[in-house]
């Protein structure tokens, strides 16, 4: 299993919390919606980073 | 932000149309407002809460009940709240409806409007707006209910202020990202546990998700031990305060005082041999255990050093010195690529050089050292063990006479100081009863973890087996360590804010305060206002109300200083008007009049709300240089006078009654008089 870096950590966490403050202010359905999006930014994440280790 | 108009329709007590102007001013941006108990004061901060966030005050009576009664039994069902403001440059208007009438939900109502050249421009997303205009977690602390304000310097308040401290700071934002990268985690480890056909991994997985459900229960249930621990150990607090002022008591209770601070210091002496003990067992047991190697090593390092007089490895500088001067010890020549100069030249290869040399005296000094340590170290041990078994002496006679003074306040004649002193054992036990607890739970979360570890190692070990498995498990890992970076950093932001926010509350009261009192926030965030010397300040509703008052004071200065932060893990400040509800109520007159002074500075627009007890001439004279807008609540009745006195307040000389009789109908009326 390749090691995850400390750098990469920190790049998605902070995309991570770009997510979060553009939902911050939201009273409707933001869980569902928010959730969704950081599920969708995890899975981006690794197969970008996955094919970055690859090449 | 700034607000420049507020407009009740029907709104609780406010029948029909009302408003107030707020002062603007720079300088004059104080907007006071005179009202008498029940006539309408903490109804206009509620109006304003009410408007931004369908949210009242926790003191607020009855805060369901909306429309004006009057109005309800004229068939008219809707009430409103208009604010019209200023932020960055523009103006808006934002107005939340309640009509009875509607279903459920349906019931309230907010709009909001951008004004542009006179124009209307509707907001789509209003509330989205009005919370990047004040995050609502922070609303709170600018619309203030001072007469609630002593919460912050109760004996429970540790929980408000850390509370107060989280959410001023914006930690909202990271507390949302922990608890979805916490989900996100189980999620993955339920999809870790379907991948298919590998059933040791469900098997595996399975049993992670009941360990991480048993943790999260003892979680709670650590936190609720903990907050009745505090919890108790403030009540049992305010029972002591209690007698050491009772007559009777106080003198017994000043011994036990000084008793209990004798023990104190020898339970931290404890502690701190104690500490010196596990220190002992970390470096010394290694020079014991070791003693036997160091001394072969000597033997090794003093026998190299004395069986060669060239010492093996050979000098390099000695060799060196051979083949320059072209002379062997043995006499014969050494001639430059001479079959013999080749011989001494080839030594080189072996010589050892000044750093390998000195390594061996650093090491034969360590050595030696080690051996000395070690022969030192029993008696080390033995005179710590002498200095706890005397501790542990004066600590049993200290309990002992403790527990003497407590039963002589138990058998004073008062039933009062009796039935005092029993709560306060009660509350001993209580609190003994949950430390067991506590520590049982404890010692149950750490098991949990080691099981938990055990159980992710296995989970890793098993899916290295599939490819699908092993992506998952980067992807855990990720969201792991996102968590566990997020929390560190959180951790440091609220300890900064936490020590800002002390220091801002200090300098306040070098200001306001007559005596040297200083502010201190506990690690646990409980709040103690303490003498220099360290010792805590008796305190009455006055200072607890003073305290209350400059926390607030100094959230809202934080809040200010962080409205540009670009911090990625926290929402940035805010300014907003800083309303005040009855915030002079306890402090006696001298304090009135300092905190007076000093409150318009505590934000660009502020918004008083006093009664005439907190609205005193010296007060008034205080506050008049930066007054900018002045109203009355006058109390109309439909009933007539009797026998009821009549409410007055003298304004700037001018006598207005506050308190009309047989009107139309009950109702309040707010009337501008500067």
């Amino acid at each position: 299993m390749p090691e995850i870096t400390n750098e990469q950590v920190e790049k998605f966490l902070k995309e991570l919390m770009d997510i979060e403050r553009r939902y911050a202010n939201e009273r409707t359905n933001q869980n569902t919606d928010r959730r969704q999006e950081i599920r969708e930014h995890l899975d981006r994440f690794s197969n970008v980073e996955q094919r970055n280790e690859n090449t | 932000m700034k607000i420049r108009k507020v407009q009740l329709h029907n709104f609780r007590q406010f029948y029909g149309d009302h408003e107030l102007e707020f002062a603007t001013g720079a300088d004059q941006n104080v907007t006071l407002v005179h009202a008498e108990n029940g006539f309408g004061k903490t109804t206009i901060l509620n109006a304003v809460l009410w408007a931004f966030f369908q949210e009242t005050t926790a003191k607020f009576e009855r805060h369901t009940d909306i429309v004006n009664y009057g109005a309800l039994e004229e068939r008219q069902t809707e009430a409103r709240v208009s604010v019209e403001f200023e932020f960055e440059n523009n103006n808006y208007i934002l107005t939340r409806t309640y009509n009875e009438d509607s279903g459920g939900r349906d019931k309230t109502n907010l709009s909001a409007f951008r004004v542009e050249h006179g124009n209307l421009q509707v907001l789509k997303a209003p509330q989205t707006f009005i919370s990047s205009v004040v995050p609502q977690e922070m609303a709170k602390y600018f619309f203030f209910d001072g007469e609630a304000a002593e919460a912050f310097s109760s004996a429970t308040n540790f929980k408000l202020i850390g509370q107060a401290i989280r959410n001023i700071l914006g930690a909202s934002l990271a507390d949302t990202a922990l608890l979805d990268l916490k989900d996100l985690s189980r999620l993955i480890d339920r999809e870790i546990g379907q991948v298919p056909g590998n059933n040791e991994l469900s098997a595996i997985e399975e049993k992670l998700w009941e360990t991480n459900e048993h943790l999260d229960t003892a979680a709670d249930k650590k936190k609720e031990y903990e907050d009745s621990i505090s919890t108790f150990k403030a009540q049992r607090e305010e029972i002591l305060e209690q007698l050491r002022t009772l007559e009777g008591a106080k003198e017994i209770q000043a011994r036990r005082d000084d008793k209990q601070a004798e023990l104190n210091q020898i339970k931290i002496e404890l502690g701190a041999v104690r500490t010196e003990i596990v220190k002992w067992v970390g470096q010394r047991t290694i020079q014991i255990v070791s003693r036997k190697l160091g001394k072969e090593t000597l033997n090794f390092v003093d026998e190299a050093s004395l069986t060669g007089r060239i010492p093996e490895p050979y000098n390099r500088d000695f060799v060196r010195g051979l083949l320059t001067s072209g002379l062997c010890i043995c006499e014969r020549d050494l001639k430059p690529e001479s079959k013999e100069w080749q011989a001494v030249a080839k030594l080189l290869e072996k010589a050892a050089n000044a750093e390998i040399l000195s390594r061996v005296i650093r090491a034969r000094s360590r050595v030696s050292q080690l051996r000395a340590e070690a022969a030192e170290a029993p008696g080390v041990l033995d005179s710590l063990q002498k200095r706890v078994v005397k501790l542990l002496g004066k600590q049993a006679h200290l309990e002992q006479e403790i527990a003497e003074l407590g039963k002589k306040i138990q058998n004073l004649p008062l039933a009062e100081i009796a039935q005092r002193e029993k709560n306060r054992r009660a509350l001993d036990d209580k609190i003994q009863k949950v430390n067991q607890d506590l520590g049982q739970l404890k010692n149950l979360i750490y098991q949990l973890e080691v099981k938990k570890e055990q159980q992710e190692r296995e989970l890793e070990r098993v899916a290295r087996t599939s490819t699908r498995a092993q992506k998952l498990l980067t992807k855990r890992q990720l969201l792991e360590r996102s968590s566990a970076l997020l929390k560190g950093l959180l951790a440091q932001y609220e300890k900064r804010a936490s020590e800002e926010i002390e220091k801002e509350v200090n300098g306040i009261l070098e200001t306001v305060a007559h005596r040297d009192y200083l502010c201190r926030i506990n690690p646990d965030f409980s709040i103690d206002l303490t003498f220099p010397d360290g010792q805590s300040v008796p305190k009455s509703g006055g200072e607890k109300q003073l305290l209350s008052l400059l926390f607030i004071a100094s959230l809202v200065k934080f809040a200010a200083s962080r409205i540009h932060d670009q911090n990625e893990i926290l929402k940035p400040g805010t300014v907003a008007p800083l309303i005040l509800d009855a915030p002079f109520g306890q402090l006696d007159p001298g304090y009135q009049e300092s905190t007076a002074s000093y409150v318009p500075k505590l934000a660009q627009q502020v918004v008083l709300l006093v009664s005439s007890s907190q609205g005193n001439q010296r007060v008034l004279e205080a506050l008049k240089p930066y007054i900018g807008a002045e109203y009355i609540l006058i109390s109309e009745n439909k009933e007539p006078r009797g026998n009821r006195n009549e409410t007055r307040v003298v304004l700037h000389g001018k006598d207005h009654i506050t308190s009309r009789f047989s009107q139309p109908r009950t109702m309040s009326v707010i009337e501008r008089v500067m």
